[in-house]
């Protein structure tokens, strides 16, 4: 049973407000604020950073698309929240890393650091958890419970010179309250006592020995390893925010752990009308770049099917690529909250020379079952969530649940699921070969699937959605929306299909 | 007397409800409630009987049968009649005399895996669609009848489709799921 509280994942366009005068007071010159990918692009600073490392496959510089850093080191990066501290010496940009398979003993971050001489040096952090965090909303921090870290250097450009030397371990600021835990800027604000600078998290496969204990501000390193005695420890009042240990004998990266979303993670359930539930799921800017990047003219011509999906990690929400199995088709997991894939085109000639495009430019059965098995149960007590999205080159749909299935009306469905996948693809085939715009396909479609739906059973409890994308090419992708409207059966087969725009 | 009247009463509402209210070709999509969708121009027969052939050592027996008129209701309440082409077969190991695959004791239409999508010159579009206990597997093939030649016809296309239902799949792969049909072009002669 998931438990709701309260820090939606979902901040899009937010940054915080800086900690900087609480600081000021104790000449602690840095501040803690947490950005989007698109906000930072538009800093030079950042910018100029990360132009260093980052040759885009794409060669414009709109940062769209996945990196050649991304490829090589096989990750994506979550575009939604990235963590920025800085202070007169550096400035670090954290990013949550999300790759293609589920981990819950442990997350991933790119960590991205300029020094004042505009050094950059980036590397990933692996934190191997002990237990999963325990979040603290009040701080929008948690509690990390990992003693261990691993941390790859990233290779830009393929010119080492340019990535300064590493250290073996990491540089985190604490926040001295109930547990000690990763300072955000509302420990700042709230004087919640001195920040404190823990350095005991070191990568053991490099030959450090730092055994340093932080949570009650007191170090006891146990020698060697590039964080030495002072690690751990609370910084006096004037401290300026450097560590002579990380960063003065050319030691590792300070950073701020980025667990993909702030603090507490797990998402506020809301439940609205069926328009809202769709529309608010895939207005998020980590949803949007996700599809934008899915939603392309190579992933539709493709041979296989490609897409993403949502799981709860450890409380959090996350999303990853889904892997085609079988037949090309993608298969999501046990526990995928929705899912989104493209079906691809599939080029036919039938045995007589008759050319027709295989692929279902809707729905298919397979993703209605989807929807009302595995999305609807990880949905668990808001199934009106669940959700999935299917990318054609004819037109963008969405079937979500408009309430839960019981038991019984499962079972009852279950027992007719045959009839319904051969009427579906009975009726998809005569309308693939015998209507000839794409429109009258469309149209055709829509209809079979709905009336299909209702005979089987599930007239009251999937919706139909079709989408529309605005601002397709605007960079910015808080430009970029989804526009859904609901699709429902005519009155008449005069009036077939109904098409309401959400609000 | 009155539950006899409530029975008339009843069978002349079901009655009623599923008389054929227009007649439509195969395939159309837009009709309304009641409608019979038809094999107007008597094609769906061709195929009827049973057919065999042999590849790769193997006996593949083919029975189509036609269901005229066949009743589909929707848990709607709505209802359809439709001509209905459907298949089932039996594939023997000439090798071992083992029966592979056998669906030939099926005599409801719902039993019958094969069902003709379309007919598109002389080409019937195919499907195949297993059970739940084979995750719901789906295939697709197409059968050649030879104008010149009734008592032949050719099996091929073969591709693999969707799978996948409600309840769980035993199977973690589409590829380990048993599939007998063909998977090479086949000559079927009419038995």
């Amino acid at each position: 049973m998931l438990s709701f509280t309260f820090y939606s994942c979902q901040k899009d366009e937010f940054i915080e407000e800086s900690g900087i005068e609480s600081h000021s007071e104790k000449n602690l010159k840095f501040e803690f604020k947490n950005k989007t990918f698109a906000e930072l692009t538009k800093e030079t600073k950042f910018k100029k950073a990360y132009q260093k490392f980052i040759d885009k496959k794409v060669g414009n510089s709109n940062f769209e698309g996945r990196t050649i850093m991304e490829d090589q080191y096989g990750f994506t990066i979550d575009s939604s929240l990235v963590k920025e501290f800085s202070s007169e010496l550096y400035t670090s940009y954290t990013f949550f890393i999300t790759r293609d398979s589920l981990h819950n003993d442990y997350f991933e971050n790119l960590v991205v650091e300029i020094d004042s001489s505009n050094t950059v040096t980036a590397v990933i952090v692996k934190y191997f958890l002990n237990s999963p965090n325990i979040t603290y909303p009040e701080h929008k921090s948690f509690y990390l419970d990992a003693n261990a870290v691993e941390i790859t250097p990233i290779n830009f450009n393929n010119d080492l010179s340019k990535v300064s030397a590493l250290g073996d371990c990491i540089g985190i600021w604490m926040c001295p309250w109930q547990d000690d835990h990763p300072a955000t800027n509302v420990c700042v604000e709230e004087n919640r006592g001195d920040l404190w600078l823990d350095t005991s998290m070191c990568d053991d496969s490099v030959g450090s020995s730092n055994e340093s204990s932080s949570n009650n501000g007191e170090s006891s390193s146990s020698g060697g390893g590039s964080t030495g005695g002072g690690s751990g420890t609370p910084p006096t009042n004037d401290y300026d925010g450097s560590d002579p240990d990380i960063h003065g004998n050319g030691g590792g990266v300070t950073t701020s752990p980025n667990t993909g979303c702030e603090g507490n993670c797990f998402e506020e359930v809301i439940v609205g009308t069926p328009c809202e539930n769709i529309t608010r799921q895939t207005n998020t800017a980590s949803y949007k770049q996700r599809f934008k990047n899915l939603n392309t003219p190579e992933n539709i011509n493709a041979n296989q099917e490609s897409g993403f999906y949502q799981n709860l990690v450890n409380g959090k929400k996350r999303f990853f690529d889904g892997v085609p199995v079988g037949n090309q088709h993608l298969q999501i997991p046990e526990g995928s909250l929705n899912a989104t894939h493209v079906h691809n085109k599939k080029p036919m000639v039938s045995a007589t020379g008759i050319n027709f495009d295989g692929s279902s430019k809707i729905p298919s059965p397979e993703d209605v079952a989807q929807l009302v098995t595995k999305c609807h149960d990880a949905n668990s007590t808001n199934p009106e969530n669940a959700f999935v999205i299917t990318v054609t080159d004819q037109g963008i749909f969405a079937v979500t649940l408009l309430e839960s299935i019981s038991q019984s009306e499962e079972i009852a469905i279950t027992q007719n699921w045959r009839e319904f996948k051969k009427n579906y693809y009975d009726l998809s085939i005569g309308i693939k070969t015998e209507y000839s715009t794409p429109e009258s396909r469309s149209d055709a479609l829509q209809y079979m699937l709905l009336k299909q739906l209702k005979k089987v059973g599930l007239g009251d409890k999937v919706a139909l959605f079709k989408a529309t994308i605005e601002n397709e090419s605007d960079p910015d992708i808080n430009n970029y929306n989804i526009k859904w409207s609901r699709i429902t059966l005519g009155g008449n087969l005069f009036n077939p299909l109904d098409e309401t725009p959400c609000p | 007397m009155k539950n006899i009247i409530k029975l008339i009463l009843f069978l002349f509402t079901v009655n009623v409800s599923c008389q054929v209210t227009n007649i439509v070709p195969l395939n159309t999509v837009y009709y309304s409630d009641g409608a019979y969708l038809k094999d107007l121009n008597n094609e769906l027969s061709l195929l009827e009987g049973t057919w065999e052939g042999t590849l790769n050592n193997k006996k593949y027996i083919f029975q189509f049968t036609v269901f005229y008129q066949h009743l589909e209701t929707g848990a709607d309440g709505s209802y359809e009649y439709e001509d209905k082409l459907s298949g089932k077969f039996k594939v023997i190991d000439l090798g071992t005399n083992q029966v592979l695959y056998d669906n030939l004791n099926a005599s409801n239409y719902e039993d019958y895996g094969i069902l003709n999508f379309i007919i598109l010159g002389n080409e019937f579009m195919m499907g195949f669609f297993d059970t739940p206990n084979n995750c719901y597997n789906q295939a697709d093939f197409s059968i050649i009848k030879d104008p010149n030649n009734l008592n032949q016809i050719t099996y091929k296309s073969f591709e693999m489709g969707d799978y996948g239902g409600l309840t769980p799949c035993n199977y973690n792969t589409q590829e380990d799921i048993p599939m007998f049909l063909p998977t090479q072009e086949l000559i079927l002669t009419k038995q």
